[in-house]
């Protein structure tokens, strides 16, 4: 009999893994011991080694997808033992089925933000790494929430119908903190649905031009941060911590800018706001810390090339509003200011730093 | 038919409800070991002899595949007999007549007859009786198509259900707790009848259903007053009827408590608790549940001598209530 590799447990919270490298082809001969590949964990990347001396033979654990723990990945042969289709267990048929999966097979591809965690062939496994009672997954289902986004209370992290309850309850919560810059439209959409999960990949897209980003596909490790800050945020009080910060220097510069304005109609042409100031500074950190400067989709990392500033804007009645250019503090001036203060900016901030 | 309600023992229940039947029809008899001069190994005949007379209240000889044997011919050529064991556990000694006549009489001869035989079991733990003595062998006889085993739990379904079992066209085993024997509750004077196959909820809840049988009934109501001082709301079903099984109550029942813990004296494994379980995982009730389905059931044990190991070996009061907490408070 062929002996089975299978994609070990490596850490307690472990459901799939990934192989990032096979260090063996099919047919290679393998001694018990040797390093047969890498797998790439939520936490860490660790070499297995094979269990047994033999002939390599049916890897069906391909490499970068997702595969559930405790799945065969390969079997080794003896020397000279027949191998053949009927020889490998069933289980194989399931595992190799994987990478035709629409998901894996175009992995920058956009998912609706409530489709169910990738599901992992191989057997044991249920929707992903999620562990929900049967009315917690009926009541998600109804309410159109991924089961991936919310945090489970029972035991070893099972979700229960009432942390569904919960986050649906925080849903339109979820929405701005999975994406603060969705537009006013997202927030308006008539279901509950669709207030409780964030926005789909294609909706995070279509806010930027295209080609104005790279899309950086996450490890497990990012993966796994984001699902925990999300539970962070959903489930644990937070208290904020400000920071009181002399302006003197950026007020004196102010007053320099503004005194140098050319006069238009007997009035100065521009006067800047501290507020355009601290757009101005955001922008600058931004192209100084690359990595801030980016946007979460449930399937890649968007990194912007360039930095948008971004103001919301009170005015009577009105929601917030945002645009894509800086804008005054107030709603008159909004419209009067608009583009002396652009104008204005342009002449002070370097291209593409608006 | 009158309705006033008196209390009465399950046993004077039950010997009421025997009396009525003897009076009723005719063709009704007792058969049984030590049932007419001695009254019954739980005296649960008492004077029925003295009333009736031997040729209705039989004793028979010390050997229950006879005694059996003699009950279910008796119910094909036209008695209506009621049978009773000493102890459940010497069903074991009948079962060709039970499982192989009684059962299938009926079918294999194409309906031509009927066996409408009752058999009365004096089951359970909790008389010190060993292991020989005081199984609770109902699941045995509910896993055999032909048969209808109930288990009455109180004094008010012990005589109706038997009542009910009489006029039952086909064999009726009940299982009756010997613990039970001596509890009093509320009997109507008169005949009535309690359906087979009917389940009953006994303690309206929100938050857990505790599906139990005949002894553990009790048990897990004093559990639900229990956590009812906790905040925990518990609904109680008496399942009454194993085969048939009220599966619609207790679905029903799941639906509204979204967690099932099922209480039962027979050994745990292949039990009771085993079909109600999978009976609910195949229903539209799987996907309400919240929790795992829990299952109290007997010690994978012949039942101990020893009163406290025996004690041990069956689901009791603060087993019920630890387990019934852990489930509500997502625990387990």
């Amino acid at each position: 009999m062929p002996v089975e590799v299978i994609l070990p447990k490596v850490d307690m919270d472990m459901a799939t893994g990934r192989i990032s490298q096979w260090f063996f082809a099919d047919g290679a001969k393998v001694e018990k011991g040797d390093v047969l590949f890498e797998i790439e964990t939520d936490k860490a990347a660790m070499e297995i080694d094979a269990p047994a001396s033999g002939v390599l033979r049916d890897i069906t654990g391909k490499e970068g997808i997702d595969i559930a723990v405790g799945s065969a990945v390969a079997w080794i042969y003896e020397a000279g033992e027949a191998h053949g289709v009927a020889a490998v267990p069933a289980t194989v048929e399931a595992v190799r089925a994987v990478p035709a999966a629409p998901a894996e097979a175009e992995p920058a591809a956009a998912r609706p933000a409530a489709a169910p965690a990738p599901v992992v062939a191989g057997g044991t496994c249920c929707a992903g790494d999620v562990r929900a009672t049967p009315l917690a997954r009926r009541v998600a289902r109804e309410f159109g929430l991924d089961l991936a986004s919310i945090a489970g209370s029972g035991p070893h992290g099972r979700i229960l119908e009432k942390d569904v309850t919960a986050a649906r309850a925080a849903g339109p919560l979820v929405s701005q903190t999975h994406v603060p810059t969705a537009p006013v439209a997202a927030f308006e959409a008539p279901a509950a649905a669709s207030l409780a999960s964030g926005p789909s990949d294609d909706q995070v897209k279509k806010l930027f031009a295209a080609g104005s980003y790279e899309e950086i596909p996450h490890d497990g490790m990012r993966k796994t941060i984001a699902r925990r800050l999300i539970e962070a945020k959903q489930t644990i009080p937070h208290f904020y911590v400000t920071v009181d910060c002399e302006l003197d220097a950026l007020l004196k510069l102010r007053a320099e800018l503004n005194a140098a304005a050319p006069e238009k109609d007997g009035k100065p042409a521009y006067k800047l706001s501290v507020n355009d100031m601290v757009i101005k500074a955001l922008a600058l950190a931004l192209k100084a810390v690359p990595d801030a400067n980016v946007s979460w989709t449930d399937g890649a990392m968007l990194k912007h090339k360039e930095a948008d500033g971004d103001a919301g804007v009170s005015s009577e009645g009105s929601p917030l509003r945002r645009g894509p250019t800086p804008r005054s503090v107030t709603h008159d001036e909004a419209t009067s200011a608009r583009a002396t203060t652009a104008a204005a900016l342009a002449a002070l901030l370097p291209p593409r730093c608006r | 038919m009158s309705t006033e309600v008196r209390e009465l023992s399950y046993s004077q229940a039950i010997q009421e409800a025997m009396a009525i039947a003897l009076e009723a029809d005719e063709r009704v008899v007792l058969m049984g070991e030590d049932i007419g001069v001695y009254g019954g190994a739980f005296q649960v005949t008492g004077d029925l002899i003295e009333r009736f007379g031997p040729e209705r209240v039989m004793d028979t000889p010390i050997s229950e595949l006879g005694g059996a044997g003699v009950a279910v011919g008796a119910a094909v050529t036209g008695l209506r007999p009621i049978f009773e064991f000493q102890f459940s556990d010497f069903a074991t000694l009948a079962m060709e007549q039970i499982v192989n006549q009684a059962a299938k009489m009926r079918y294999m001869l194409g309906g031509a007859v009927s066996v409408p035989v009752v058999m009365r079991f004096p089951a359970g733990s909790g008389t010190g009786a060993a292991a020989q003595h005081s199984q609770s062998l109902e699941a045995w006889l509910g896993h055999v198509p032909g048969l209808k085993v109930i288990q009455p739990a109180t004094p008010h379904d012990a005589k109706g259900m038997l009542l009910a079992a009489v006029a039952d066209p086909d064999p009726v085993m009940i299982f009756e707790h010997k613990l039970l024997y001596k509890m009093k509750g509320p009997v109507p004077e008169g005949h009535y009848t309690v359906p087979i196959g009917k389940a009953a909820i006994r303690r309206s809840g929100t938050d857990l259903t505790i599906v139990a049988t005949s002894i553990m009934v009790h048990k897990a109501l004093e559990a639900a007053e229990t956590l009812a001082a906790e905040g925990i709301d518990v609904e109680v079903v008496d399942l009454r009827s194993i085969r048939p099984m009220d599966s619609a109550t207790i679905i029903a029942s799941v639906i509204k408590t979204h967690r099932l813990l099922c209480v039962y004296e027979g050994v745990k494994t292949l039990g009771i608790g085993a079909e109600i379980s999978a009976m609910i995982a195949e229903s539209e009730a799987f996907d309400r549940l919240d929790a795992p389905i829990v299952r109290l059931g007997g010690a994978e044990t012949p039942i101990p001598y020893n009163p406290e190991l025996e004690k041990a070996a069956v689901p009791q009061v603060p087993g019920i209530v630890a387990a019934a907490r852990d489930l509500v408070r997502g625990v387990r």
